[in-house]
């Protein structure tokens, strides 16, 4: 049975405050787009704050709030998305070959493997906190992860030869 | 796992992004869907919204330490929307002499009834006030008068519930009037008289109103300082019991309340020298009233940037008042009100102690209000409360205004600009 506890809007701030940088980062990965990730972040918030009453005791605030995260930035790119998943650009303006096929391959990668990269390595989450955020098991983004690596490796090595 | 140059290459490829946060921005979003949900609902289903149908709940952070959770109070208007209410309020803030902002928000906290009359508990906000009305007026009167506190002034509170006004034995038939602010832990609400069940208050939106059929007076030489009102409250926090400030407790000694218990430097030529040479500071104002027979100079000025309360000072002369010289006055106006609500004028306390000052309250003292000239000499003004807080006092253009929590001993303690103590004020 799940217990309807309601999220305490502190909690919700809080995390906010702590995490922000991590939320915009990752919204724009998600979304191809800094600001556009950005708005998505601020729309899931208030979001939540709206919501809160529906939060559910069975997982951890923080991950409801992922969860929102990364379901507004989706919404937000299917909106968008007239084409392929859009690329990344660096974080600092300048994208060497290696890197832009690695772009390119993240954008090729399955949305499960892709989502849980992002959640991995620009929100240092464990699978257990990716799981929750993408409503799925944690057996599921480890195997998720796993085939994400291979992919990218493969990308890599190709790049290098 | 990962080798270290994908992670490198992952790294290089995150997104940089602003990490300053936009919380404001975070509730305004929220905010606003809910008031577009509002505006939808109120087409589809206005015989839900009639019924009281609550839009979605909006949060908010931190106010004080016990009313740390006033979820109604985010954004800009708190509460649900009440049209009719705020084509009202918007008419009286055109019409009064001083106004609060336009584009003031008005929403409806709770709907009561009081003498088979639906009425309304508003709220709105007033810079970081927060400020409640009762629509239509209780007492026949034709207008409402509005009850605004800082958000400063409830975090002294330490309680769940502030009491923002009340009545006793008010009206015929008489009734107990009570109403305030209630934080999101408090569910429920009894109010007690010398220990016994005077009622239930209404709670929502975080707010509360009671409203209690009467009860006889104690007996003859019990009322009324042996009466005490309690607040009882319910909810997630537990019961927590309120003493609500209905009548005078004796006042303190200055020594029972912590902070400085003596004067340091008594000040024997206090002035303000800007309002003297007729320095143009606030805005003019033509003092319109008898006393003092000759007004020198007058302006009006906002003692507290946070307010809309506005004050009215003129320097003047009066040669048939018993002690001739210059005087100091002050005419205190509330948007919503079309003439000063209190005026007077004083000069031996200014030039003598530094402070000329005045204090209202109005039913249950819940915030007692203070309002007054500092001279020159005068640097800061502090409150301090018995339970060891302090409050600052705003201070501009030597006039000042200040909200103190009723419920708690307090003193005013002025310095100059050396830090020295020039007046202290046993306040309650």
């Amino acid at each position: 049975m799940s217990v309807i506890k309601g999220a305490d809007p502190a909690e919700i701030e809080a995390i906010y405050r702590a995490r922000i940088a991590d939320f915009r980062r990752v919204a724009a990965a998600i979304v191809g787009d800094v600001e556009r990730g950005e708005d998505a972040v601020q729309d899931a918030f208030g979001n939540a704050l709206r919501k809160r009453r529906s939060f559910r005791a069975e997982s951890s605030l923080e991950a409801w709030l992922w969860r929102l995260v990364v379901n507004r930035a989706r919404d937000e790119l299917r909106a968008a998305r007239r084409g392929p998943v859009p690329v990344l650009l660096s974080a600092n303006g300048s994208t060497t070959d290696e890197d832009a096929r690695l772009a390119a391959a993240i954008a090729a990668l399955p949305e499960r493997q892709r989502l849980a990269v992002f959640l991995r390595y620009y929100a240092d989450l464990d699978y257990a906190a990716i799981a929750e955020a993408l409503g799925v098991k944690a057996g599921t983004v480890a195997a998720a992860l796993n085939a994400a690596h291979e992919n990218l490796r493969k990308t890599l090595q190709e790049a290098v030869r | 796992m990962m080798d270290t140059s994908l992670q490198a290459a992952l790294g290089r490829l995150a997104p940089h992004v602003d990490d300053l946060p936009a919380w404001d921005d975070v509730v305004r979003r929220a905010d606003a869907a809910s008031r577009g949900r509002w505006k939808l609902a109120a087409v589809v289903v206005a015989m839900l919204l009639t019924a009281g149908i609550v839009a979605g709940a909006l949060a908010e952070g931190v106010l004080s330490r016990s009313l740390d959770r006033l979820t109604a109070w985010v954004g800009d208007q708190p509460g649900e929307p009440a049209p009719e209410q705020q084509a009202i309020f918007d008419r009286e803030n055109a019409a009064s002499y001083a106004h609060f902002p336009t584009g003031t928000r008005i929403g409806r906290l709770l709907r009561f009834d009081y003498d088979g009359r639906p009425h309304e508990l508003l709220g709105f906000r007033d810079g970081s006030n927060l400020c409640l009305r009762i629509a239509p007026p209780l007492f026949g009167s034709t207008r409402s008068v509005p009850e605004c506190v800082p958000k400063e002034a409830l975090a002294h509170v330490n309680k769940p519930v502030a009491v923002m006004t009340g009545f006793v034995r008010v009206g015929d038939p008489t009734r107990t009037i009570i109403y305030g602010l209630a934080a999101d832990s408090v569910d429920g609400l009894d109010v007690l008289e010398n220990g016994a069940s005077l009622g239930s208050a209404y709670v929502e939106n975080n707010a509360f109103m009671l409203i209690a059929s009467d009860r006889p007076w104690p007996e003859k030489g019990t009322e009324p300082q042996d009466t005490r009102f309690v607040l009882r409250t319910r909810g997630a926090g537990g019961s927590t019991e309120v003493r609500v400030p209905f009548f005078e407790f004796p006042r303190a000694h200055v020594e029972d309340i912590p902070g400085p218990t003596r004067v340091a430097h008594a000040l024997d030529s206090g002035s303000v020298a800007w309002l003297e040479r007729g320095e143009a500071r606030g805005k003019p104002f033509d003092w319109p009233y008898n006393f003092p027979d000759r007004v020198l100079y007058s302006r009006v000025l906002a003692p507290d940037p946070a307010s809309s309360f506005r004050l009215g000072v003129a320097y003047g002369e009066d040669p048939d008042w018993r002690a001739n010289g210059r005087w100091y006055c002050l005419a205190w106006f509330w948007p919503l009100e079309p003439e000063s609500t209190n005026r007077g004028c004083g000069r031996d306390y200014l030039v003598r102690t530094g402070l000329s000052y005045q204090g209202t309250w109005s039913g249950a003292g819940g915030f007692p209000h203070y309002v007054g000239i500092a001279a020159d000499q005068v640097a800061r003004i502090d409150v301090f409360y018995e339970d060891g807080s302090t409050q600052r006092v705003p201070l501009t253009d030597n006039v000042f205004s200040v909200y103190v929590v009723g419920n708690q001993h307090s003193k005013l303690v002025a310095y100059d600009g050396a830090g020295r103590v020039v007046r202290i004020d046993v306040l309650r």
